[in-house]
This record gives C-alpha cells, sequence and structure tokens, in this order.
C-alpha cells in the first residue's frame, strides 16, 4: 500500500495535469485578437492610415525641373543616411549607456565571492564586455556590488571572476544554455517584472 | 509624369543607408568578417519579418565575448531568430519587445510553443514575461517540462502576483539545493502558493488545501 503523503502527491500532479489540459489553444486569430485588445492595437484607424489608399494607381503631374530638383534632395538624403545613418557605436567602456527612448531603472548587482581579486559585469546592457563594468568590494573584500541603469524589460547577464571564470548570479533566474557554453542569469526590469 | 520614376528614385536613395544599417559596427568591431557578414544576413531576416533584431546582435556579441568559434555565433543567433519568430507566432504578433525573447529562452530551454500559446490565453491583460522566466528558470534547473509547465500556467490563472511567482521560483531553488526533488517541490510549493484548482472537466480529485511556510 502506498504512503498516504505520495498518493496525495500523485492527485495533485493529476490534477496539474488536467489544469494545463482544460487551458484551450488558442485559435490563431482569436489569440491575434485577444493580443490586439489587450495592448489597445485594436483601435479604429483613420482613412489616411488605410494602406488601400496608397496603393490605388493615380497619375501625379509634376513639372520637370521640379522632379530634377526632388531627385536631388532624394539623392543627398540616401548619401547622408549612408554616412550618418547608421546605429551608433558601443559607449566608452565604463559607461553602460540603455537604449535613449525605453525608461531605465538603476539596478544594483549583488556577488558574494570571498578570495577573488577581480570581479565584472557583463550582459546584454554592455555589449558583454568583460572589462566594461567592474564591481566594487567592500572592506572585507567578500561583497562585490556595481549599479547600473538598465532599460525596461528582459536582460541576461552574468559575472566575470578574475577575469576568466564566468558564473551565474546564485540569487536568480536561468536562463537556458545559448550554445556558448557558459551559465547566464536573467533580470526582468520595469512594467514587464514589477522590479524583479 | 508619372510617380513611378519618383518612386524608383526614391529607392535608389535609400538602398545606401538600408546597406550600412544591416552591417552594425558592433559586430564589425567584435566579429571575424566572415562571421559578421553571416550575422548580418541573419539580422537582416529578422529585421524584415520585424522581429526584433537587437537580442540577435547581443547574442553575437556574448559568443564573442565568450570567444566561441564564428561558426557556433552564427548557429547560435539562427536558432535565436528561429525561436523569436515562433514565440511571436505563439504569443501574437501583438507581443512585446521583451515577451518574444522571454518566449524565445522558453523554447531554448525545451518548452513547447503551444505551452507559450496557453500562458497568453490565461493572462491577455498582462504581460507574460515574468512568468515566461520563471518558466524558463524551472525548466532549466531539470523540473520536468511539463511539471513546470502546468504549475506556472496555474499559477497565472489563479493571478497569482509576478512577485509571488518569482518568490516561487526562489523556493523552488531553495528545495532544489537542499537535495529534494526538482518535480514533487514544484509540486508542492505551487500547491502552497494556490491551495488547489477549480474543478476540472476530467473529474479527477482535487487535493485539499494546504498552507505551508517557505524558507
Amino acid at each position: 500500500m502506498s504512503d498516504p503523503h505520495e498518493r496525495d502527491e500523485r492527485d495533485f500532479a493529476e490534477a496539474f495535469r488536467c489544469e494545463y489540459e482544460r487551458t484551450p489553444l488558442p485559435v490563431p486569430e482569436v489569440q491575434a485578437r485577444i493580443v490586439a485588445a489587450a495592448r489597445g492595437m485594436g483601435r479604429p484607424r483613420r482613412d489616411i492610415l488605410r494602406l488601400g489608399a496608397w496603393l490605388e494607381p493615380r497619375t501625379i503631374a509634376v513639372r520637370p525641373a521640379a522632379a530634377a530638383a526632388v531627385a536631388i534632395v532624394l539623392i543627398g538624403a540616401g548619401a547622408l543616411l549612408a554616412r550618418f545613418g547608421s546605429p551608433p557605436r558601443s559607449p566608452a567602456r565604463g559607461t553602460p549607456v540603455p537604449a535613449a527612448s525605453a525608461p531605465t531603472q538603476a539596478v544594483q548587482f549583488v556577488l558574494v565571492a570571498p578570495s577573488v581579486n577581480r570581479v565584472t559585469l557583463v550582459g546584454d546592457f554592455n555589449g558583454w564586455d568583460a572589462a566594461a563594468t567592474p564591481m566594487r568590494h567592500g572592506a572585507e573584500r567578500d561583497t562585490w556590488t556595481v549599479t547600473v541603469p538598465l532599460a525596461s524589460g528582459w536582460h541576461a547577464y552574468a559575472f566575470v571572476v578574475d577575469g576568466a571564470r564566468w558564473i551565474h548570479d546564485p540569487m536568480a533566474p536561468l536562463a537556458p544554455p545559448d550554445g556558448f557554453g557558459g551559465p547566464r542569469s536573467v533580470i526582468v526590469v520595469g512594467e514587464h517584472g514589477e522590479g524583479t | 509624369m508619372k510617380a513611378a520614376p519618383l518612386v524608383i528614385l526614391f529607392l535608389v536613395a535609400l538602398v545606401p543607408g538600408a546597406a550600412v544599417a544591416a552591417l552594425d559596427p558592433r559586430l564589425a568591431a567584435r566579429l571575424d568578417a566572415e562571421t559578421a557578414a553571416a550575422v548580418g544576413e541573419v539580422i537582416d531576416g529578422a529585421r524584415t519579418k520585424g522581429l526584433p533584431v537587437e537580442p540577435l546582435v547581443d547574442r553575437a556579441l556574448e559568443g564573442s565575448s565568450r570567444q566561441a568559434a564564428g561558426s557556433r555565433i552564427i548557429a547560435s543567433v539562427r536558432s535565436l531568430a528561429a525561436e523569436l519568430e515562433t514565440a511571436r507566432e505563439a504569443l501574437g504578433s501583438g507581443s512585446s519587445s521583451a515577451e518574444l525573447v522571454a518566449g524565445a529562452a522558453a523554447l531554448s530551454a525545451g518548452l513547447r510553443p503551444d505551452t507559450l500559446a496557453r500562458l497568453r490565453l490565461a493572462r491577455p491583460e498582462a504581460p507574460l514575461v515574468v512568468p515566461l522566466v520563471v518558466l524558463t528558470d524551472l525548466v532549466t534547473r531539470r523540473v520536468p517540462v511539463e511539471t513546470a509547465a502546468a504549475a506556472v500556467l496555474a499559477a497565472t490563472r489563479a493571478r497569482v502576483p509576478d512577485r509571488d511567482l518569482m518568490r516561487l521560483r526562489q523556493r523552488i531553488d531553495y528545495d532544489i539545493r537542499s537535495g529534494a526533488s526538482p518535480g514533487k517541490s514544484t509540486i508542492a510549493r505551487t500547491r502552497n502558493l494556490i491551495g488547489t484548482f477549480e474543478s476540472s472537466p476530467q473529474g479527477s480529485r482535487q487535493p485539499a488545501p494546504r498552507r505551508g511556510s517557505g524558507p
């Protein structure tokens, strides 16, 4: 006869399975509608935004001189885009700069690591640059901290100990392996995760 | 004068800008030319599909920092691009970039797309980032995929706040470090959190509510 506690757990596991299965899979169209409604994307659009209005064939009368001027301006704009329109370069080392448009939040990272000489923070917020964000140690040299501004959203990160050993944050959620053979942790910032 | 020549001129003028945008200078600075070009192609494809591309750049930079071979970096970036696309199909086209990245991580951990779709249906009005992060963490800690999926889905349906979901994750982690079975800990801790489920159509016996204290 099985242990009552084990039987109880089996019942609960069965309830788990039922709970999972009783959530029906959404039909894609319904799912899209749900998401659109939830995100306020289902608002009626103004006529000017109707795609069809832009696709209807029509003839436009333009003076040759005006057309030449427009062409010159467009080619000039293209050249300027080619020269200056590329994404900004990485910030200087030690200066993690989040996306300008996203709200940021100061986040303190802490690692308890006695008997090590150097710890740096790497993550998607500093280009995974092991020299960009050194952590400071306290008087007893066992607790390492650094505070960085992070944009709202999902971020992966890790600690680099003594310039060589990559370790995950023992207090944070894990990210799955990414094919490079090292541990990663995850932090969720802002409205996506209530500052978790 | 017809509009077509103007349109062609406009497109021609934009070509140089588009070409430069594909070659992110961060990639050029950190990867060899061949790898940077291949990663750039993947990023171009993702951009065309309307997927977020910054996570792809980040993945390539991470590979560079970890001194991974170029072929490995390309494979990892391709894999992430595919997971982002699958995550969007499962979570819906209106999903945020953070949700797609979290969803891609969940898929990479071994979760099925239909689990992501069920989560979306269970919580259409709020971000799914934290449930997806918790789910991914549990599976990465060797909680059986089906147990983890059912636990997070149940907690999400029960409207457990994100903060409590993260505490649930911490408690399960604590149990696992203490030597507990990942699956059993997940079941017990979830039960402590949400009590019991509503009656299910299969008519299975429902466990009695039980409250316990966490670490």
